[in-house]
């Protein structure tokens, strides 16, 4: 069970929150040491990774100057053929 | 009311006294038995191996994901183990789901290592052992 300290326990101070097992757990809340959040809690919440997205990378890559030669040319490839 | 079926190991976990090991992702018992030889020349085994049940031992362990200090936390975390493993402290284990009716492994044992891990862009996490001392008494949760 889940439980919130009210008082300090075992070196531990008072708002700390805990997973006990039950039967100690109700003798705490009776004791008023502690005070109830979760009975069937039994696995605290894990720190979690913050998960980081890369931004997509451009790598520029040099090319001849002929490349761009015949680019209208190019155009005219997704022209229909037979018109 | 126990468990039915194949228990979800997320929820079977060690308690030192009655608080949770914190952060734990996995925990795990051994439980062992020596075997002492009986072969003698005057054994009708053949020259085969002969043993019978010798010291029994059981040793724990549990890998958890680190919290220091500023932890808002209650658990059983690393700095308590180190504080125990240096003092030597036996410690009151229990390993259980904590479920009316399941079973309760309760045990004295010893902490004898801690590995801390911190890896880049990771999690720091941890493992810690422990030997058994004395026997592993197995209840049912009442």
């Amino acid at each position: 069970m889940k439980l919130r300290l009210l008082k300090e326990w075992n070196g531990k101070p008072a708002g700390k929150v805990g997973v006990f097992l039950s039967e100690y757990g109700e003798q705490m809340i009776k004791d008023g040491i502690a005070e109830l959040l979760d009975e069937d809690y039994v696995v605290e919440d894990m720190p979690k990774k913050e998960e980081v997205k890369q931004d997509p990378l451009y790598i520029p890559i040099p090319v001849p100057m002929s490349y761009f030669n015949d680019e209208e040319q190019e155009e005219n490839i997704t022209k229909p053929k037979n018109k | 009311m126990p468990t039915t079926g194949i228990i979800n190991g997320t929820l079977m976990r060690l308690y030192k006294d009655a608080v949770a090991i914190g952060y734990a992702t996995s925990c795990q018992m051994n439980i062992s038995s020596a075997m002492r030889e009986i072969l003698t020349k005057d054994s009708a085994a053949g020259g085969w191996r002969e043993v019978k049940k010798g010291q029994l031992s059981g040793t724990l362990s549990t890998e958890a994901l680190y919290a220091g200090p500023g932890d808002a936390s209650t658990n059983y975390l690393f700095d308590d183990l180190f504080t125990d493993l240096v003092a030597g402290t036996a410690l009151t284990i229990k390993f259980t789901t904590d479920v009316v009716g399941d079973n309760v492994y309760t045990m004295s044992a010893i902490c004898t290592s801690l590995d801390l891990n911190a890896g880049v862009e990771e999690n720091v996490s941890y493992s810690a052992s422990f030997e058994v001392t004395g026997a592993i008494v197995k209840t049912t949760k009442a």
